[in-house]
């Protein structure tokens, strides 16, 4: 599609020639007539339609926020600085943008993030021009993830720039160029929407990804007139279809498949493909695995359902049929796919070309929104199967798979239930929230070796939802999502799981917005006085630390820090839970907060286990007594 | 009770998982007892026997428990109606009672 949109607003083809492109690459007429109309207004002496461009005057600032509004924004995440001056002025006459600000340009992309990886629609950050060192963090993140961010900031004045003066340095698109999809420095006061626009569209075009837009102050404020582009025009259809020889050859190896196995990764959520995927696996029977994600792609109380690597040997001594196909959906490949030991062949779907069969060979690659490729292949198959085939098929395969399935929630459940004591064992936390939490109740996670704490909530579309861990895994990004995701989502329970550490890089700015805005959130933190994620892996090693005995980067227990009391700074309320017996009425409490309308800190102390865990010695050292002035 | 990274092991795992290699030669220290096996089923489907085996393991009967429920919430694919019977096998044979 991308030629065609190319040849068509250069003059290549016609219209004409445009709609029959389209469907010979297997687009519906609906779809062509739509692409037709969101490339409209860039055909050249094409006839513009006059409700898709309108002119404005005003600053150019002024034009920045038309063309915010006209696609659909209803928050601007923001943080401090003179170069919001602007946008300030601005607001007055434009009330329909809300600004939630934070007082950390990290976590201003964080909330912008959450919130965006919820209504999977760009969300607009703005932030002071020295503010993007702090906000890289999270826009690595983001990048990781292919969340759809439009990130503005000023930058130095016209006259100014590149004299390496106050407030700037040479270069700052490359500092951003491993971090976006897309950046750039605007210096026409009257194409500014025209930027907007572009980084929108660039943003919001699957694989996503956030973009950046920096612009002089002055120009920002220079007075001018230019096109604004109604939201129609910003409409990219991405229903796009895989290539139909590829759907055909990868319904046959389906079928011919003695022992297929998918695993489903994060494009499945982003494209909002969960139940084609569903319909697609029960249809022959292919049991699943998740890769790491930021969604739940496919529900974890479903029969065919069998959740990570390590379970796939259970099922096999009950199948004993060896894996002969691998079907990667929506998840980046593994150097050498299923295993390189033991290859077996590989299907590989994805919305991203450079991402498709890009570390291990494969029998198809399906290009196209996850969504279509598994509706074709449905389509595909029953055309080459019939029912009662199908259904023989996939019944053993669902009766093994979803006897183990059973059998495993189970016994997680019974394990978080039997689990008591003090300091509190994290499975005894999860088993007591998912008691009480609404059936509908969003998870935002970031924690490191608990994160297994997941395996405790149901998935799916019609029950929980899950938000995170990011792919980038830098930490100091779960309390601000968690605010991102209630704003998106304000009628459902929003509870962020955090480990200790992980809060603890710099998350407490997203209290400040929690609290200004009365963004009722449960923050759960599960307070075990360690990084146990990196104590494992430095100690488990059994290098000298190891063997020595020594944890030299991961203890956090002195000063033990009381989360409550940081909340309490906030004007947030919380409590402290020491003992498995006190959590009832803990989350009790905090899920009352919230329905109040305030978030809630709830600061659990919960066991350490493994290599290192009894080890509270760190490198000692006081500064104070060094001293020979005590000043 | 140490663990691996699983990114790292992602392969090591893999290879435990389908052909219990490893499980199975580390398997062979386990003394007999009637649930042998489901321990073997569920430990190594994530990682080694070592932990148990560690002669400085110092787990009472009550860390047992508290480990397997533990590791069991994690993911070890074990049955509910095995649960007791894996804490059981452990205590019996590696706690300091």
């Amino acid at each position: 599609m991308r030629k065609l949109v190319n040849d068509l607003v250069n003059a290549k083809i016609s219209r004409r020639g445009f709609l029959a492109g389209m469907a010979a690459a297997s687009y519906s007429t609906t779809a062509a007539r739509s692409a037709l109309a969101a490339v409209e207004p860039f055909i050249p002496g094409g006839d513009l339609p006059t409700d898709y461009v309108r002119t404005v005057e005003g600053t150019g600032c002024d034009l920045m926020m038309e063309q915010m509004i006209e696609s659909g924004a209803k928050y601007l995440f923001c943080s401090n600085g003179s170069g919001l001056g602007p946008i300030s002025d601005s607001l007055v006459d434009r009330p329909q943008i809300q600004l939630i600000q934070a007082t950390h340009e990290g976590q201003v992309v964080a909330i912008a993030d959450g919130y965006a990886k919820v209504t999977k629609k760009p969300a607009y950050c703005m932030y002071s021009r020295v503010g993007l060192p702090h906000s890289t963090s999270n826009m690595y993140n983001a990048m990781k993830d292919r969340t759809p961010l439009v990130i503005m900031s000023d930058h130095s004045n016209s006259n100014r720039e590149g004299t390496d003066s106050h407030e700037d340095i040479d270069n700052w698109i490359e500092a951003l160029s491993q971090y976006t999809k897309w950046r750039w420095e605007a210096h026409y006061p009257e194409r500014l929407a025209e930027w907007v626009r572009r980084a929108y569209k660039v943003a919001s075009v699957l694989p996503g990804g956030p973009t950046a837009l920096r612009v002089p102050r002055d120009v920002m404020y220079k007075q001018t007139k230019g096109a604004i582009f109604s939201g129609e025009a910003l409409n990219v259809p991405m229903e796009l279809r895989p290539d139909a020889s590829e759907i055909e050859r990868a319904a046959k190896v389906i079928l011919s498949a003695k022992s297929p196995l998918m695993k489903v990764g994060p494009e499945v959520g982003t494209c909002d493909a969960q139940a084609a995927v569903v319909e697609l696996c029960e249809l022959v029977g292919i049991p699943v695995i998740q890769h790491r994600s930021i969604y739940a792609d496919f529900p974890n109380t479903h029969t065919l359902w069998l959740g990570e690597d390590q379970n796939l040997g259970a099922y096999l001594r009950e199948y004993q049929q060896p894996f002969d196909l691998y079907l990667n959906f929506g998840a980046r490949q593994e150097p050498g796919g299923f295993s390189r030991s033991n290859p077996i062949k590989e299907i590989h779907a994805s919305v991203d070309m450079d991402t498709v069969g890009r570390n291990s060979p494969t029998v198809a690659n399906l290009v196209g929104n996850i969504n279509q490729i598994a509706g074709d292949l449905v389509e595909a198959i029953k055309s080459m199967a019939n029912r009662n085939q199908l259904k023989q098929m996939a019944e053993e395969r669902m009766r093994i798979a979803g006897g183990l399935t059973t059998a495993w929630q189970q016994s997680r459940l019974e394990a978080g239930r039997l689990s008591k004591g003090s300091p509190v064992p994290w499975q005894a936390l999860a088993y007591e929230l998912r008691q009480q939490l609404e059936p509908d109740a969003v998870i935002v996670e970031e924690q490191g070796t608990e994160y297994k704490s997941l395996g405790m909530f149901p998935f799916a579309d019609d029950a929980m939802m899950k938000i995170g861990r990011t792919e980038g895994r830098a930490l100091g990004w779960g309390v601000g999502a968690s605010a991102g995701v209630k704003l998106a989502l304000p009628n459902r329970q929003v509870i962020a799981l955090q480990g200790d550490g992980g809060y603890l890089f710099g998350q407490n700015d997203s209290l400040w917005t929690m609290s200004r805005y009365d963004i009722p959130v449960m923050v759960v933190v599960f307070n075990n006085g360690t990084y146990e994620e990196t104590r494992w892996q430095i100690m488990g090693r059994m290098g000298p630390a190891g063997q020595a005995n020594r944890d030299y980067v991961s203890y956090l227990g002195n000063p033990r820090v009381d989360f409550t009391h940081l909340a309490a700074a906030y004007n947030i309320d919380g409590a402290v839970v020491k003992n498995s017996s006190q959590l009832k009425g803990a989350i009790r409490k905090g899920l009352r907060t919230l329905a109040d309308g305030r978030p809630f800190m709830l600061d659990v102390h919960t066991r350490t286990l493994g290599v290192g865990a009894e080890v509270t010695d760190y490198q000692k050292f006081s500064l104070a007594e060094q001293r020979t002035r005590k000043v | 009770m140490k663990l691996s990274n699983p990114g790292i092991c992602k392969y090591l795992i893999l290879l435990i998982t389908l052909f219990g290699f490893y499980g199975q030669v580390q398997a062979q220290g386990l003394p007999d007892g009637e649930h042998r096996d489901k321990v073997i089923y569920a430990c190594t489907a994530c990682h080694g026997l070592d932990n148990i085996f560690s002669p400085s393991n110092k787990m009472s009967a009550d860390d047992w428990e508290f480990y397997v429920y533990d590791m069991v919430a994690r993911g070890a694919p074990v049955k509910p109606e095995d649960m007791q019977d894996i804490i059981d096998y452990l205590a019996d044979n590696f706690s300091t009672k």
